[in-house]
């Protein structure tokens, strides 16, 4: 009990004299950061908001409400709710390859996975105009089969899934690299199946990156703006996500409607923020936890 | 037989196997048809198409401006970091968690925001604007968007590596007579460069991709205040399609490129020295 | 130069880490402040080197109050427990790190650090490792070179934070030997802070035993072990028995302990139980037989060979030594 209250307060009592800078410097660099993190963090947040309210709540509700704006709702979920999934079993799956067994290339593989979030949005975009819009390799045949990929929703869903596809496997292989494969060898010397292992041993263990890979994907492919402008053709209540109905009423300099979306965007941003800082949280406790078990 | 001895756990042929084919089709196949697309522009035709003065202009804006940005996120970022994790203030832990905003925020909505602010009618720009310096609609709007877009990456970089330094290497070297600043130079700045570096990166390889936040707020005059990835959908608006993937091509081989650069940063920082534990 | 410890106390928030130490160290001794962990020693060694400032009380260097001169001019060197090496820098660039760092008016110019260095480096018989990187050394390399890196700045006080904690049985060993050999080369005023009796009693010229905070004892190696002045000291200072006795708490070593077959004047029976015989020392458990409590006891390998007390033998034992709190 003494020992533990000891470490405790020595850590952090031990900063204040031979390793703190003067008063002085530390209330100018607390001060230059504040205003830096105001300007850009704290201000555009509040203009959002500000923006959305000015011609009153009526407005506002109305904004949101609006059939455009609801079809546009509805997309962006059908979008995420089809790349979520996906990038999520795909996460799974490279994280178990990734971190439990050793191979060749697995450096270069990882470099690869990382790929997507190097490219540019628009680019995103236009690699799926080039193989299925009019003039690309499947442009012809998806016209004699009455198939609409680009400027229409499945274009929509595949740029998501591109812009969104490393978040999960990103926060799960360190993840399961770290927690190694002890656990799961013993769960195969006791009998359990692949399946069963994966399910009752694997994910529990890395529960809170998989939950905060998810809710960053999720994030992601909402807010997606750049690779989903190029592939939508911007059909108002049709191929027109909220970013994109976003844009669309800003342009017709529908600023209180546009704002009135925009903060719904922004709201779903800070739920994930709030949520990730939840998950990280959560982790830290259950990694004290551990901690203590070793230590008792 | 020797296969199987390797492998004590299952699924490695069936996670690895739907990996690449995943990655291939959503990844690999789709970047390589832009690629593949290039190739049917000759040589001087594709080297006319991406040296326009247009063209060379948003390369010298986008590069430029995402030169700028991240170098202040260098420096906002650590100071950022620093203040983090070694001070205690109130409203700490909301000021953490909002860092990562602009990774979360939609990029639109971040322009539009960022647009209002600095307009001449805007908060900040009907203040700035009798001064003569115009923020909205010009390069200096670009750099605020990316400088924007670019926040977390030092920050997240940074503050992990900070939070694990020890105390007991700043307490050495004060023991050893050192000052604060000749303890922060000498021993806490050379521990954290491979991730300032690193963050400094992926700083600006985000800033050159961005679209979103900076089209609102840049006017988008050709010459002036155009990014190049506005001049991929310029192009590709006007069914020029060749001309859009001649564009791309070069800017997914600069990503490429910067992607090597932070890969080989991450691999030079935890194996410099021999490190062993 | 001697350090004077006067009425120090310190907390932690609710925990009192040190209450009202008075303590003398006199000029050009080796002194191991010794206790259990949590015991307040690491906290007053910080608080001599000027890493903690104290609640209340002074330190004085030579008589000089110090307390609440920066760490940075109390002219200590200190060596870190994880001995705290700079990893993007050379050995040699460690050692010089404290004379590099001077003001122009005082830095000695490169030539004379070199130098320096490389004396430094010779003396702690490393010198062929001068262009290695901290974590390209062993332990007791390591350590040897965060030795020299503090003595570098020419140090008044030399202090050591657990030494040898971080390394295996044999490093220690040597590394034990080889520091009180240093210093008795260098007679620079040290304090060291250790949890293993067996290194302050060998290592130190005076031993600071501490516990909860507070010093139990202050003596020579041998002083504290054969009079130990409190039971903490006493338990903690190699092994011993306590018994409950009319007077109060009493303590045996178990060497203090004569035992034979036949019952004496005052002895007490018990069943040997087991038989530890490895090395020189035979190590007997003995149940008692009146309130079945483990005695220990300790005999030459020569005198339980002529003895020759079987394992379920009732035995009869009596204190040579006892003492009672």
């Amino acid at each position: 009990m003494h020992q533990t209250q000891f470490q405790q307060y020595h850590g952090k009592v031990a900063l204040k004299r031979a390793t703190s800078e003067p008063p002085w410097v530390r209330r100018l660099l607390l001060a230059l950061a504040f205003a830096f993190l105001g300007l850009f963090l704290l201000l555009p947040l509040a203009a959002v908001f500000s923006e959305a309210l000015r011609k009153g709540w009526d407005v506002y509700l109305a904004a949101i409400t609006e059939s455009d704006a609801v079809s546009a709702m509805q997309l962006t979920l059908i979008a995420a709710l089809i790349a979520v999934p996906l990038n999520l079993v795909f996460g799974v799956a490279a994280a178990w390859a990734i971190a439990k067994f050793e191979f060749k290339g697995k450096s270069f593989l990882i470099t690869l996975i990382d790929l997507p979030f190097a490219v540019s949005p628009v680019i995103a975009g236009l690699i799926f105009v080039l193989i299925f819009g009019l003039q690309g390799w499947f442009g012809e045949w998806l016209i004699d089969h009455d198939i609409k990929v680009v400027f229409a929703v499945p274009g929509i869903v595949l740029a998501t899934i591109f812009v969104t596809f490393p978040f999960v496997a990103r926060e799960l292989i360190p993840l399961m690299q770290a927690q190694g494969k002890e656990e799961e060898e013993a769960a195969l010397v006791l009998g359990a199946s692949g399946w069963k292992m994966l399910w009752h041993v694997t994910l529990p263990n890395v529960k809170w990156g998989l939950i905060y890979g998810v809710i960053l994907t999720n994030a992601r492919a909402m807010g997606e703006f750049g690779a989903v402008s190029v592939v939508s053709g911007h059909i108002r209540g049709l191929t027109n996500t909220m970013p994109l109905h976003v844009e669309i009423l800003y342009n017709e300099y529908n600023y209180a409607a546009a704002f009135a979306v925009a903060s719904l965007l922004t709201l779903l941003a800070l739920v994930t923020l709030i949520l990730k800082t939840y998950v990280e949280w959560q982790a830290s406790q259950s990694a004290a936890d551990n901690e203590q078990e070793v230590t008792v | 037989m020797k296969k199987k001895k390797k492998h004590l756990l299952p699924g490695f042929g069936l996670s690895l196997g739907y990996t690449l084919v995943y990655l291939s089709l959503i990844v690999l196949i789709p970047l390589a048809a832009v690629f593949l697309r290039s190739a049917e522009l000759g040589p001087s035709e594709f080297w006319a198409v991406v040296t326009t003065p247009r063209v060379l202009a948003t390369y010298r804006l986008t590069f430029g401006a995402s030169l700028i940005a991240a170098l202040i996120n260098l420096v906002f970022g650590l100071l950022t970091a620093w203040v983090l994790v070694r001070y205690q203030f109130f409203g700490k832990k909301v000021l953490d968690a909002l860092v990562d905003l602009p990774f979360a925020l939609p990029t639109a909505v971040a322009g539009i925001s960022l647009t209002a602010i600095y307009a001449p009618n805007g908060w900040l720009g009907q203040w700035l604007e009798p001064h003569g310096i115009k923020v909205a609609f010009t390069p200096l709007g670009v750099v605020v968007a990316l400088t924007f877009i670019g926040l977390p990456f030092v920050v997240r970089t940074v503050q992990p590596i900070l939070e694990d330094f020890s105390a007991e290497a700043e307490e050495a070297a004060a023991s050893l007579g050192a000052n604060r600043w000749q303890t922060f130079y000498k021993i806490i700045l050379p521990a954290i460069w491979p991730a300032l570096l690193t963050g400094f990166s992926l700083a600006f390889a985000r800033a050159v991709g961005e679209y979103g936040s900076v089209i609102f707020i840049a006017g988008n005059m050709p010459m002036v205040s155009e990014i190049t990835p506005l001049m991929i959908i310029t192009k590709l608006e006007q069914y020029d399609y060749a001309g859009a993937t001649a564009i791309a091509v070069v800017m997914l081989v600069i990503s490429f490129a910067l992607l090597l650069i932070i890969n080989l940063l991450q691999w030079w920082s935890s194996h410099r020295h021999g490190n062993r534990a | 130069m001697s350090i004077t410890i006067q009425n120090i106390s310190k907390g932690f928030g609710q925990f009192s880490a040190l209450r009202d130490i008075n303590l003398q160290v006199p000029s050009g001794e080796l002194v191991a402040l010794l206790g259990p962990s949590g015991c307040g020693k690491t906290t007053l060694l910080r608080i001599i080197a000027g890493l903690e400032t104290p609640d209340g009380g002074q330190v004085l260097f030579d008589g000089q109050d110090t307390t609440h001169t920066d760490v940075r001019e109390r002219q200590v060197g200190f060596v870190f427990q994880h001995y705290a090496l700079f990893r993007h820098m050379t050995v040699f660039e460690n050692v010089a790190f404290g004379l590099r760092v001077r003001p122009k008016a005082t830095r000695p110019s490169e030539a004379e650090i070199k130098k320096r260095v490389h004396d430094l480096l010779s003396l702690v018989q490393l010198d062929w490792l001068a262009d290695r990187y901290p974590p390209q050394l062993s332990g007791g390399q390591r350590q040897r070179i965060a030795l020299a890196r503090a003595l570098a700045v020419e140090p008044k006080v030399l202090l050591l934070d657990e030494p040898f904690g971080a390394l295996d049985a044999k490093v220690r060993k040597d590394l034990r030997r080889w520091l009180r050999r240093l210093h008795d080369e260098l007679h620079v005023t040290s304090v060291f802070v250790t949890h293993d009796q067996e290194e302050a009693l060998e290592v130190a010229d005076t031993i600071v035993v501490m516990n909860h905070g507070q010093v139990e004892q202050v003596g020579s190696p041998q002083a504290v072990y054969d009079n130990p002045a409190t039971p903490f000291v006493y338990e903690f200072l190699g092994n011993v028995n306590a018994f409950e006795t009319p007077q109060g708490k009493g303590f045996v070593r178990p060497y203090e302990i004569a035992v034979s077959r036949e019952p004496q004047e005052n002895s007490i029976a018990g069943a040997l139980t087991y038989v530890h015989s490895v090395g020189s020392l035979v190590r007997l458990e003995i149940k008692r037989a009146d309130n079945a409590q483990y005695v220990d006891v300790e005999l030459g390998r020569e005198q339980f060979n002529q003895l020759n007390f079987q394992q379920g033998e009732t035995v009869y034992l009596k204190p040579s030594q006892l003492r009672v709190f």
